[in-house]
């Protein structure tokens, strides 16, 4: 799995840096260098403020890195307009937030859709989709209601549904199982893998825990926006 | 999906939304019934020029009592019973320099009821004695059907007269057809109960004339109607030529009522529909401000929801339609509220006498009503295009950070 050829992501010398008005700058990534590769599992294992979501940030096109260089199956993102950028999200990339992020007056069925809605598939395509997807995410029964009508671990759910429901080759997420208490957070954890494993995507989980670690390809411990060490599995 | 959507984000927030509608409605009522009311005012203010105006009648004044000694009937006009003449006069005034239309005009009177006889699509009868414009029920195109009268809006309502009932006066039988208020614009001649063709009034004149034996000819009244570009001196001039002809064919001094002095103070009558366009145009521009600000918060507030669409691959124009899409659907619902409320406000004023309106047909024009909701529509697409740029310029992670 791991040669040159098969290098979904290239980060070099990562560094960002917000600047705020009449405050010092914050350098939150400190030269980071990256590769992903194709239908791996890779943790992220950091505590808060180390960077982590930054980094996945970065990696899913949602903001540009201060300096140094990020590719995206060989092609650097710096050279994509704002339009490419989005079309890349759209196509490719799935994200999962800590905190869901669904869209509070659109249904389940409606928030999955909502990342399909530009795709130029039909409205039937699209709801045979979706149907598919729900069924397999127990959440068949649930496809009117609205999030807040939801259980933590239902709305996670939804949010795997909407990233994962155009056939991303990324699935970035950012401490999925953060708001969860272990069970739930054990149960959406083997759902991601179980769904990696089932359509071969390559999967990158930001975590502050060691739950990811047990079921991660590889684990990158990250402490001041800087790796400090790199775990394979079963080491 | 993108119009339930906005749907339900309008709903969501119900509130603001309702405050941004509310611009919009307030900002088209204003702009309809102010410029309607400046509309019709006008229109009440031409009427009153007309009296004035490049426009007069010639009579010749004779006796305040009836001359007939078997009662009160025979030609009259402006109380004062008078002789008639012939109607060959009218071709002589026609032909006098300046002049644009000579009509012959015949006035009766019988028992204080008074029937007035024109030709009546003639330029001069509309100017001095009745038009289609006055017409405030019924239809004035059927005056020419036999046996048919217009009749005075305040003889209708003293007589309990309405359209298509048949009468019986001056020993005819007549339908009504329409009923005309002259009075709200002042017409010289415009004074009498009805009005029917000028040979159907020849033929009544003079049957009362065999019946109680005093001649009469063919009319009483010429209606004159100057060149619309004389001044005054010019109008004078053909005043003096006029009254000479009569003089010359009836050996009598005429008399002549109307006025001359219009052209000027028609220039000043569109100042008031000028100034009720300034105004609701004013106001228009300000209430779609406020929308602008009510707007650009809402978008301001969903930045997070904005980021979050950014970050599932909805591109800049995405969410740019999105948003537009929203403040035009807001704009539309006010342009039509307005529109409605204008409608309503136009109806019940009148109803309910709070202004001076009784001489006012208020009609709200539909091509008002068409600018209203086109210029809502465009205070919406304003309002929408700049918070939706400004939402689609950020990050989706600066989105997401910021809230």
């Amino acid at each position: 799995m791991k040669n040159s050829n098969n290098i979904l992501i290239e980060a070099k010398d990562l560094e960002k840096t917000y600047f705020r008005k009449k405050r010092s700058p914050i350098k939150v990534l400190n030269g980071i260098n990256l590769d992903v590769f194709r239908g791996e599992f890779l943790a992220i294992i950091g505590r808060s403020g180390s960077g982590k979501t930054t980094l996945l940030n970065l990696i899913g096109a949602l903001d540009l890195p201060t300096s140094g260089e990020i590719k995206f199956e060989g092609k650097a993102l710096s050279s994509f307009s704002n339009r490419d950028l989005a079309i890349l999200r759209r196509e490719k990339i799935g994200f999962i937030f800590q905190t869901f992020n669904l869209l509070p007056s659109l249904t389940v069925v409606e928030n999955i859709e909502s990342a399909l809605i530009h795709s130029g598939m039909s409205t039937d395509q699209r709801r045979d989709k979706i149907l598919v997807l729900l069924d397999l995410l127990e959440l068949s029964e649930l496809s009117d209601r609205l999030p807040l009508e939801l259980s933590v671990g239902q709305q996670q759910k939804v949010a795997i549904a909407r990233a994962i429901v155009k056939d991303p080759v990324l699935i970035v997420a950012d401490e999925p199982t953060g708001e969860m208490d272990p069970i739930t957070g054990r149960e959406i954890l083997e759902r991601l893998v179980e769904l990696k494993r089932k359509w071969k995507i390559t999967l990158i989980i930001a975590s502050h825990g060691m739950l990811m670690h047990s079921a991660a390809d590889r684990t990158l411990f990250i402490k001041a926006g800087r790796f400090i060490a790199q775990k394979e599995a079963g080491y | 999906m993108l119009f339930r959507s906005a749907i339900r984000e309008i709903r969501r927030r119900k509130l603001r939304n309702i405050a941004s509608m509310m611009g919009y409605v307030i900002g088209v009522a204003f702009l309809i019934i102010a410029v309607t009311f400046a509309q019709s005012y006008n229109l009440v203010a031409e009427g009153a020029l007309d009296r004035i105006g490049t426009h007069f009648v010639v009579y010749i004044p004779a006796s305040k009592t009836c001359p007939c000694q078997f009662g009160e009937v025979g030609p009259f006009f402006r109380d004062t019973y008078t002789p008639t003449f012939n109607l060959t006069i009218v071709e002589t005034v026609k032909a006098l320099p300046g002049v644009a239309d000579a009509a012959p005009c015949l006035m009766f009177r019988l028992d204080n009821l008074t029937i007035c006889g024109v030709i009546f699509d003639s330029l001069a009868t509309e100017t001095n004695v009745v038009s289609s414009k006055m017409i405030v029920e019924g239809s004035y195109s059927r005056i020419h059907d036999p046996d048919t009268i217009l009749v005075d809006s305040v003889f209708s309502d003293l007589t309990e007269l309405e359209i298509d009932y048949d009468i019986n006066v001056f020993n005819r039988n007549f339908t009504v057809v329409g009923i005309v208020n002259p009075s709200i614009y002042s017409k010289p001649a415009g004074i009498a109960d009805m009005y029917a063709p000028l040979n159907v009034v020849q033929e009544i004149a003079k049957f009362y004339g065999d019946l109680y034996n005093f001649a009469v000819r063919e009319i009483n009244v010429v209606l004159v109607e100057i060149s619309a570009e004389g001044d005054s001196a010019q109008i004078n001039t053909v005043e003096k030529s006029v009254l000479e002809t009569m003089e010359s064919y009836g050996g009598q001094v005429g008399a002549i009522v109307g006025y001359q002095c219009s052209v000027a103070a028609r220039n000043v009558v569109p100042i008031t529909q000028d100034s009720a366009w300034v105004i609701s145009v004013v106001l228009l521009v300000t209430v779609m401000l406020f929308a602008v600000k009510s707007q650009f918060a809402s978008v301001v507030e969903r930045t997070k929801e904005i980021g979050i669409l950014k970050a599932i691959g909805w591109t800049d124009s995405d969410i740019t339609k999105q948003v537009l899409l929203e403040s035009l659907l807001l704009s539309l619902a006010g342009g039509i509220m307005g529109v409605g409320i204008s409608f309503l406000v136009t109806f019940l004023i009148p109803q309910f006498g709070f202004v001076s309106t009784q001489n006012l047909v208020l009609t709200v024009s539909p091509l008002l009503v068409l600018l209203g909701v086109c210029l809502s529509l465009v205070g919406g697409a304003l309002a929408g295009i700049v918070p939706a740029w400004r939402a689609a310029k950020l990050q989706p992670a600066d989105a997401l950070r910021r809230f």
